[in-house]
């Protein structure tokens, strides 16, 4: 209380001078009202000739004096803005030491892949704990060394999912830069430390017109494919775990990007990218961040949003280049898919999307084939009230991957995912989900369930 | 001479210590944001935490003091009305006249009310002198008119208390998108969306920041104590947007679906009209009104409705919806 006793004096003075000042300001050489009031012709309180215009004057030199300080205030904006979250959370495997596939052995299940020297059956990305997508646990495929960055082997356990810092600063008020930096602890390995720095987003965007209706983003910027890419990061995503599609939508890649609005309410949107590869995310092994062959990705997406009385958007988008990793581009890589985001009554959001793709892969050069034959997935998020939503998510995925013919992950699976969600503050949400994986197509079920929760606080 | 250089004195006194204070106090305010962004190179969270509550509590000051300062004001413009009618009427002690109201204070004036309204004779100084209505047209180059209002302006009355104007934010918008306002009122900001909005405000006069508030929950009031046009936006969601006109008088109304309006009980004299539209060009024009009335005529010259920057002056960005 003692900062406020400083403003008492100050109210106390001012208005013990307000009839001084009045009747010195009424004197031949008061000085004039401010030009913003001039040249606004605001009020001159009808009493200039009519009575109590000394009043007036110090009003208007009180404005002016407010004014002045909103100004300062203005003025007193940071160069850089600083914000992030922290996400921390705690899982629990369900089963299979808390991986998404298990071995075909001898082929028994699958004959007809017994041109792969392995084959594994499930997902290896389905048992995820949290919005970044890591698994509880990668499991112990033969014939590689993958960094297992939960490495859980079933156990249950807390995490510090991520920490997030993002970095924003205007060069100008219609050119932005921003830097997002993920820190995640994780377990070392042979006297290394584990913990993984991530830059995942460090982009220039440039407004250039005066609508400010289309940007043009340079650097390492997020997708176009889709829609989930807008909610990949903890602090935005209603629920925990990204979809079984997000592996290869939600990846943020080097290069050009351009998105524009069209009409008078913004009801058509088009973007489109030039970047080194894909957008599949980073731990995928399709992603490279810097190319090794001179085909660049291009990508892109139309969307339009319906005259309904509810929001309703939808959108088509695709990308092709050459595939990533490998030093040629003999072999392309595409996907294309639909989306559509619907909000309803503003407290319910319909999201769907499907994708299906194909890369051959060049197993000389140690990189993978893919037939994405189909995935997709229908999300209902609801708010019931103004702290407490409901998640629910339904989705498949099917799909082979392939390495020359080394190995082969062939995926049949499905996923419901239920979950809630509590607004504790404006800065701490806490989620909890839990994701029943399941398969099909002769796939035997995998015990990969997932039971997981997180904590996100924003600064 | 004695009595005048005290008097300055005491004027030149309280304007330093006043204008220190804002100054001093300014920078504190602004550190807002950043303290808010920053936290990790300020000695620990429970330093930014404690900073940030006196930056909240001294921000709240700021708008209590600005409205106690701005009804002190009135109050005693008021009381100098008062005494001045006394002086122009002969009346002194020993002459059998009332006695000098007493200065004001906060809880008088708190209980003080005054109001405008469409069509309502100017407070201060009106009673009794002639009026007339001031009448006119809006060309429109046949587009339709939409919310266009006219008022006049350089007349004004004591702010009003307690009329409070209630601006929800429902689906990413606020409702009412437009609004006329007599100076003095309260704006209350509810959040009924299940996001966080961050409503704030740069027109000068009447800027306020009312920082993030989840759905369900309303923030503090805000009260708007200088008249002209007010734009309201969300920090989040660049589509959100009000448009408020502060007006500093009951002289105002809405323009006509046809072009047409009518002012009525405009005192007579040179007076201001002003067309005011968040769509349309302001325009203003001086109106000679007589005992027969007054005539304006207005050409709207539509500019639409201009992209706002967020409350750090930067551009919103592309993925703000």
């Amino acid at each position: 209380m003692d900062a406020v006793k400083p403003w008492l004096v100050v109210v106390v003075a001012v208005v013990v001078a307000a009839p001084a000042r009045a009747r010195a300001q009424s004197e031949p050489h008061a000085p004039p009202a401010p030009a913003a009031d001039a040249a606004s012709g605001s009020d001159d309180d009808s009493s200039a000739g009519e009575g109590s215009g000394t009043i007036l004057v110090d009003t208007a030199a009180f404005e002016q004096r407010l004014a002045q300080a909103e100004q300062l205030l203005r003025n007193s904006q940071p160069i850089v803005t600083l914000g992030g979250y922290v996400d921390l959370g705690y899982f629990v495997p369900r089963g299979n030491n808390g991986a998404g596939y298990v071995e075909d052995f001898g082929h028994q299940l699958f004959p007809a892949y017994g041109n792969f020297g392995w084959v594994f059956l499930g997902d290896i990305l389905a048992p995820a704990v949290n919005s970044r997508g890591e698994v509880a646990d990668l499991g112990d495929a033969p014939g590689v060394d993958r960094y297992d960055s939960i490495n859980s082997r079933g156990a249950p356990g807390f995490i510090a999912n991520e920490i997030n810092l993002t970095l924003r600063s205007a060069l100008t008020p219609t050119a932005l830069v921003t830097a997002s930096l993920n820190f995640t602890p994780r377990t070392g390995n042979g006297f290394n430390l584990g913990d993984v720095f991530d830059a995942d987003i460090a982009q220039i965007e440039w407004l250039p017109t005066d609508s400010q209706r289309t940007s043009i983003f340079v650097g390492k910027t997020d997708s176009v494919l889709g829609i989930e890419y807008r909610d990949r990061k903890s602090d935005k995503r209603f629920g925990i775990t990204p979809s079984l599609m997000a592996r290869y939508t939600t990846g943020t890649a080097l290069g050009v990007k351009i998105r524009s609005k069209f009409g008078s309410t913004d009801w058509l949107v088009v973007a489109a990218a030039l970047t080194n590869g894909s957008n599949t995310v980073e731990m995928w092994h399709f992603y490279d961040e810097i190319d090794s062959n001179a085909g660049k990705t291009a990508s892109g997406r139309l969307s339009v949003r319906l005259p309904l009385p509810f929001w309703l958007e939808l959108g088509a988008s695709g990308s092709y280049g050459a595939q990533d990793r490998a030093t040629d581009t003999a072999h392309p890589m595409w996907f294309v898919g639909g989306d559509m985001l619907a909000h309803i009554g503003g407290h319910v959001d319909l999201k769907a999307q499907y994708l299906k793709g194909s890369a051959d892969g060049e197993a000389s050069q140690g990189v993978y084939g893919l037939r994405l034959h189909g995935g997709g997935y229908l999300e209902v998020d609801a708010m019931l009230t103004s702290s407490f939503g409901l998640i629910g998510r339904g989705e498949y995925r099917d799909a082979l991957v392939w390495l020359g013919a080394e190995r082969a992950y062939l995926t049949k699976g499905w996923r419901a995912t239920g979950g809630v969600r509590w607004v504790a503050t404006t800065r701490a949400v806490f989620k909890a989900e839990y994701l029943r994986n399941g398969e099909y197509g002769r796939i035997p079920n995998i015990a990969d369930d997932v039971f997981t929760t997180s904590l996100v606080v924003s600064f | 001479m004695k009595k005048d250089e005290a008097t300055t004195m005491r004027l030149i006194l309280a304007s330093a210590v006043g204008i220190a204070a804002m100054v001093s106090f300014a920078p504190l305010a602004s550190l807002a944001p950043a303290a808010h962004a920053a936290p990790a190179d300020a000695g620990g969270n429970a330093d930014v935490v404690r900073l940030q509550s006196d930056v909240d509590r001294l921000k709240q000051d700021l708008r209590d003091q600005r409205q106690l300062i701005f009804q002190l004001m009135q109050a005693e413009q008021q009381r100098y009305d008062v005494i001045l009618k006394y002086l122009q009427a002969g009346g002194g002690p020993g002459e059998g006249a009332p006695a000098f109201p007493p200065p004001p204070s906060p809880a008088s004036i708190s209980k003080s009310a005054a109001g405008g309204g469409e069509g309502r004779e100017a407070g201060s100084g009106g009673a009794g002198r002639e009026s007339a209505t001031v009448s006119g047209h809006v060309r429109t180059n046949g587009q339709s008119i939409g919310e266009v209002y006219v008022y006049i302006d350089g007349l004004r009355t004591a702010p009003v208390h307690g009329h409070t104007l209630e601006i929800k934010q429902r689906d990413k918008q606020f409702a009412p998108r437009v609004a006329v306002v007599p100076l003095g009122t309260r704006v209350i900001f509810p959040n009924q969306d299940t996001v966080i909005h961050n409503v704030f405000s740069q027109s000068p006069g009447n800027s306020f920041d009312l920082g993030s508030v989840k759905g369900g929950e309303t923030s503090a009031p805000v009260v708007l104590l200088k008249s002209g046009p007010v734009e309201i936006f969300c920090n989040i969601h660049s589509k959100m947007r009000s448009d408020l006109l502060v007006v500093p008088n009951g002289h105002w109304t809405r323009v006509a679906s046809d072009g047409s309006f009518q002012i009525a009980g405009v005192p007579l004299g040179t007076r201001k009209v002003v067309l005011w539209s968040p769509t349309l060009k302001p325009t203003s024009q001086q109106v000679e009104v007589t005992a027969k009335g007054g005539t304006a005529t207005f050409a709207s010259e539509a500019i639409g409705l201009h992209p706002h920057l967020n409350k750090r002056g930067q551009a919103y960005g592309s993925y703000d919806d």
